[in-house]
């Protein structure tokens, strides 16, 4: 009996521990622009949020998916300056100010708690650099650093972002859209069928290349961040 | 593949996206006349200043064909010292294996509005692709609106554009896009069928400090244009980049109503670009006219908070 074909047993715990809802990272603070969209009433079903959800997932995949797969292999490299450069270039590209907010803070935890569970001189100099500002300390390089350190492969990172993705999405529409458990879960399923054609896509892709084209989105997250209503920071 | 050593002969720059991984499906030479050919491979160099007196004036001017710029007139009621300028296409609609490159200079304190004449339709094309570099360079304290009719991608067009903007931090820019879906009471109907349209637009200081990069990549026979959150149920979309200090960003910002119209079928969106670099603005919309509209006057709020003025109403006939 095979019990373990691609992965070592603790790399695949370590999957287990990033990607789980308790790991401190404050995922469950966003919505990425649900809030305004059930409030819209543009999502307001299963079927609607099962659409926007996609959306997000697809957005997330060809430039935080991008992002993060080239901070992984410049980690295996040993190659500081490059996973410098992808953070530095997805806070260009990210063009909503919420959603840069996201992900700086989200990457600054996680490299808070990298520093505490890897002692590796790559994590010690980012979080260094982040502090002094010298880099942006997005949370798809955290991804990418973790992941790499962590002995996993960039096909179980790229899962794990899209899965981070939908699920934030998912859990704060269990909270500000008429759905169920049940409906959430099946469109957590449906969409993991896609993960591999992002990636087959996302994974060719040079820096330079990343792209987003979601101007329904991009407006739905703008009345969020003009607007009052917060049970979620986007 | 292109026959490179045709397209070198050019005197003008070389517009050149064969290295871009999107267009790669679409690198065969025409049929017709080869890429960039005379007629092909449009130039256009302007360069604003003040003059002696202070008064903004085109001082420089190069083009190829089939672009050509009007000249420069001071019809802007609230801005009567502002020189503003039509870009025109001889050749029509852009056309297999066209190649475009514009460069724009507006010097220390100059001011300019640049518009086209008409809307820049996107024709059909089999072989190869058009492409488009621009390069907006604005000194200091200079400002511009640039402002150009739609874009219309026919059925199978392929359209990459590449702009450049430097832009000192006490300058302002305007600069507004509107892709429609396509010719969309043209037979039947042609929304979404063009094949790509990839554009990307980064923005600079002088000293070479990259500020941000926006790129957008539509392939509807890959993405569903249609899915919720993408252009859902909209046919038109606008994309303004508005890069002015930090001060009047801010308030611009404020002052600027965000809605999702459900009714009109109307919707716009403001945030701020990274790095304090000015504003990012987007509508969607059904039809070009409202769309205009909502970018026409958010570009009057830009102007009377920099300039002190604000945009005159369109001309009825445009």
């Amino acid at each position: 009996m095979n019990t373990h074909t691609e992965y070592d047993m603790t790399a695949l715990s370590r999957l287990l521990q990033f990607t789980d809802s308790t790991f401190p990272v404050g995922t469950f603070s966003f919505s990425n622009g649900l809030e305004t969209a059930s409030f819209e009433r543009i999502v307001h079903d299963a079927k609607t949020l099962r659409a926007f959800t996609a959306s997000q997932a697809r957005q997330a995949a060809f430039s935080d998916g991008v992002a993060a797969i080239h901070a992984h292999r410049a980690f295996l490299r040993g190659d500081y300056e490059a996973i410098a450069d992808a953070d530095r270039m997805l806070i260009l590209f990210k063009m909503n100010d919420e959603a840069r907010m996201m992900l700086r803070r989200m990457g600054k935890k996680f490299a808070e708690l990298m520093a505490k569970l890897f002692d590796n001189a790559i994590v010690t100099r980012w979080l260094a650099d982040i502090a002094c500002e010298k880099v942006p300390g997005t949370f798809p390089v955290a991804q990418g650093i973790a992941y790499a350190a962590g002995g996993l492969d960039e096909k179980a990172l790229f899962c794990a972002h899209q899965y981070g993705v939908i699920n934030m999405v998912l859990s704060a529409a269990l909270r500000c859209v008429r759905v169920s458990h049940y409906e959430t879960q099946k469109i957590l399923f449906d969409l993991s069928e896609d993960v591999g054609v992002l990636y087959d896509e996302a994974s060719q892709m040079e820096l330079k290349d990343m792209n987003a084209f979601f101007p329904e989105l991009d407006i739905l997250a703008s009345l969020h961040e003009k607007g009052n209503m917060r049970m979620f920071m986007n | 593949m292109i026959k490179t050593d045709k397209f070198k002969t050019s005197s003008v720059p070389e517009v050149d996206f064969s290295t871009a991984r999107e267009m790669r499906p679409y690198l065969r030479e025409p049929e017709q006349m080869y890429v960039g050919a005379p007629g092909k491979h449009g130039y256009l160099r302007l360069g604003f200043e003040l003059d002696a007196e202070g008064k903004s004036i085109l001082r420089d001017l190069d083009r190829r064909v089939p672009l050509i710029a009007q000249q420069e007139l001071y019809f802007d009621e609230e801005m009567p010292q502002m020189p503003c300028l039509y870009i025109l296409s001889s050749g029509g609609p852009n056309v297999d294996g066209d190649r475009y490159q514009q460069d724009i200079t507006v010097r220390k304190n100059a001011f300019a509005w640049i518009s086209t004449g008409a809307a820049t339709k996107l024709a059909e094309m089999r072989y190869n692709y058009s492409g488009m570099i621009q390069n907006i360079v604005l000194e200091e304290g200079a400002y511009l609106e640039f402002m150009p009719e739609p874009i219309y991608p026919c059925r199978h067009t392929r359209f990459i554009s590449d702009t450049r903007i430097c832009v000192d931090k006490t300058a302002t820019l305007f600069y507004s896009e509107i892709y429609m879906g396509g010719r969309k009471y043209y037979k039947d109907g042609e929304l979404f069928e063009y094949d790509i349209l990839s554009v990307c637009s980064h923005g600079e200081r002088p000293d070479g400090e990259p500020l941000f990069r926006e790129k957008f990549v539509i392939d509807p026979n890959v993405i569903p244009v249609r899915q919720l959150g993408i252009m859902g149920d909209f046919d038109v979309f606008a994309n303004v980049i508005v890069m002015t200090p930090k001060e009047h960003a801010d308030r611009i910002y404020e002052a600027t109503g965000v809605f999702m119209d459900s009714e009109k079928k109307l919707a716009c969106g403001i945030t701020h670009l990274p790095n304090d670099a000015g504003l990012l603005f987007k509508v969607l919309g059904m039809e070009p006219g409202p769309v205009k509209k909502l970018v026409r006057d958010f570009c009057s709020r830009v102007r009377l908070e920099v300039k002190g003025h604000p945009v005159p109403p369109e001309f009825p006939w445009r």
